[in-house]
């Protein structure tokens, strides 16, 4: 696919800065309005924007294009300024060069969502963000490279598995160019003639060199490697979504999914975690979560969402997967053994995983998305800025019975992907009887969509007292 | 005097009411949450001066009937 003028645009070496630069901005104005601006988050530029409009669009341009905020992050706007005056002299330790302290983070960032209800709190939101910026200041001053975006940040983390659906792929354009090229400045970064060979433009970061690389996995579209290439034979092209999870070759940077158990975990904590994360705002969860508190004998919300999480991130994945596999294994005659075939065919899930996201986060983003405009005016008011006029209170998104079908289409959508991805690893595996190997697997992915349908169709209740209410 | 009922989630429904004198200094008016969840009822008043002043009223775990 070639679009007019966006070769030029993906090109230009300041398009990175240009999209940092307005998020970074509204970034400062979400921290600000969180920390002195309305209690109530309906009222709050930090909670309206990041709970409602951040998540929405981020899933949406996730699904039509590829890893676009990942190019427009404002943390490292900050990060690359900072670099200006300090150096970072330490490799990221050996131990944690994997994704299982992301995976960490990433559940955990999951449960202080419904530990401290952070939708309803603008001061939380706001410390959220500043801790954010915090962090990536700390690990990418003390770390060389990428060490944040590839070890450590949650968000990222979501983006890469999400975008392994995207129609969009940083790759090369011409395999046989890389093979003649003397270079490979897209991972060396290309650098200054002279004795001291300095770099004057960086390679990839995330150590993903471009010959070798498939797939979005650990691409943040920095636009990097495509700056880097003399031979201008980097870009941001088509291909099939979702094709990167059909099959297992070594990539560059990250070696076999199938070998990677960390990543697999990633994938359990993006799919599961997808549904109990939905799962939180209808009725049914406090009804569970006050039988769980009368069980354990506590009045608090922490031990209670303990188990919850331990349910629906660990029993949970370990019963159905272990199942398949099992399955897998006697019925399907797979000679690998039962981990290794759980983690092969998790990212099965991961479409499936994503069209709940996409189901959950552009309800509130299509239901809420004209919210911005009042709170944005409110904002402005208190700064004596009336030229925006008085809040539109009124103004509020696109009716319910709009979005319902959508949200149903997203986790259709999601299921046809996973049925798809698991037929093709199925076919790979056991040429011979792939419905054998495919059966367990789908039955999996229907079980998820079922209780992803019967979530969509449970009153909603945004409640952060289950205990008192 | 109005009311504004807002819910704790950001991009959520709102719900507006009139409140009405009913006698000297009392006012009354209905408010229906259109759905379960905690919710911030938000008194306006604008008083004969011109002068306004807000009350915030915690609602939390409304269920449905």
């Amino acid at each position: 696919m070639q679009v007019p003028g966006l070769r030029r645009l993906f090109h230009w070496r300041h398009l990175r800065t240009v999209l940092q630069i307005p998020l970074l901005i509204v970034s400062v104005a979400m921290i600000l309005d969180g920390l002195l601006g309305p209690s109530l988050a309906p009222k709050n530029l930090a909670t309206t924007l990041s709970w409602v409009h951040f998540r929405g669009a981020l899933v949406l341009v996730l699904l039509s294009a590829g890893n676009f905020f990942c190019l427009a992050c404002p943390f490292m706007l900050v990060r690359n300024v900072a670099r200006r005056f300090f150096h970072p002299r330490l490799n990221w330790p050996q131990k944690l060069r994997n994704k299982w302290l992301s995976v960490g983070l990433f559940a955990l960032i999951l449960f202080c969502y419904e530990e401290f209800s952070l939708w309803s709190s603008p001061w939380w939101t706001a410390w959220l963000i500043i801790g954010y910026f915090a962090a990536v200041l700390m690990v990418d001053g003390l770390f060389k490279h990428a060490s944040f975006c590839k070890f450590v940040c949650p968000i990222g983390q979501f983006n890469f598995v999400a975008s392994t659906i995207s129609p969009l792929e940083v790759k090369v354009r011409d395999l046989d160019v890389c093979d003649s090229c003397g270079t490979k400045d897209c991972i060396r970064g290309r650098r200054a003639p002279g004795p001291d060979l300095v770099v004057v433009q960086r390679g990839c970061e995330l150590a993903l060199f471009q010959p070798l690389k498939v797939g979005n996995m650990d691409c943040t579209f920095c636009l990097d490697c495509v700056h880097a290439c003399p031979h201008d034979n980097i870009g941001i092209l088509s291909r099939l979504p979702a094709s990167e999870l059909m099959v297992d070759p070594r990539r560059s940077g990250i070696g076999r999914f199938s070998q990677r158990k960390d990543l697999a975990a990633l994938g359990i904590v993006f799919s599961f975690g997808a549904l109990l994360n939905a799962f939180g705002m209808v009725s049914p969860v406090y009804a569970l979560e006050s039988w769980l508190a009368g069980i354990l004998h506590v009045n608090s919300k922490a031990p209670v969402l303990g188990v919850l999480f331990a349910l629906f991130l660990v029993v949970e994945p370990a019963v159905l997967l272990g199942l398949a596999a099992w399955l897998t294994q006697i019925w399907g005659g797979s000679r690998r053994a039962l981990v290794p075939l759980a983690v092969r065919y998790t990212y099965g899930l991961v479409p499936l995983g994503f069209g709940m996201w996409l189901a959950h986060y552009s309800f509130h983003f299509l239901t809420g998305l004209y919210t911005v405009v009042p709170v944005a005016q409110s904002a402005a008011a208190r700064l004596g800025w009336t030229v925006f006029g008085s809040p539109r209170w009124t103004w509020l998104g696109i009716p319910m019975r709009f979005v319902q079908p959508l949200e149903i289409g997203f986790l259709v959508l999601g299921l046809a992907g996973s049925l798809l991805v698991i037929h093709e690893l199925a076919e790979s595996d056991c040429a011979e009887r792939p419905l054998r190997a495919f059966t367990p697997w789908a039955a999996v992915a229907l079980v998820l969509w079922v209780a992803a349908i019967w979530m969509m169709f449970q009153p909603m209740d945004m409640r952060g007292t289950f205990l008192a209410g | 005097m109005g009311f504004e009922a807002d819910m704790s989630h950001p991009g959520m429904t709102l719900v507006f009411g009139e409140a009405l004198e009913v006698a000297p200094g009392q006012y009354q008016g209905s408010l229906e949450f259109a759905m379960a969840g905690d919710w911030v009822v938000l008194i306006h008043v604008t008083l004969p001066d011109g002068r306004t002043l807000g009350r915030e009223v915690s609602v939390p775990g409304v269920t449905t009937n």
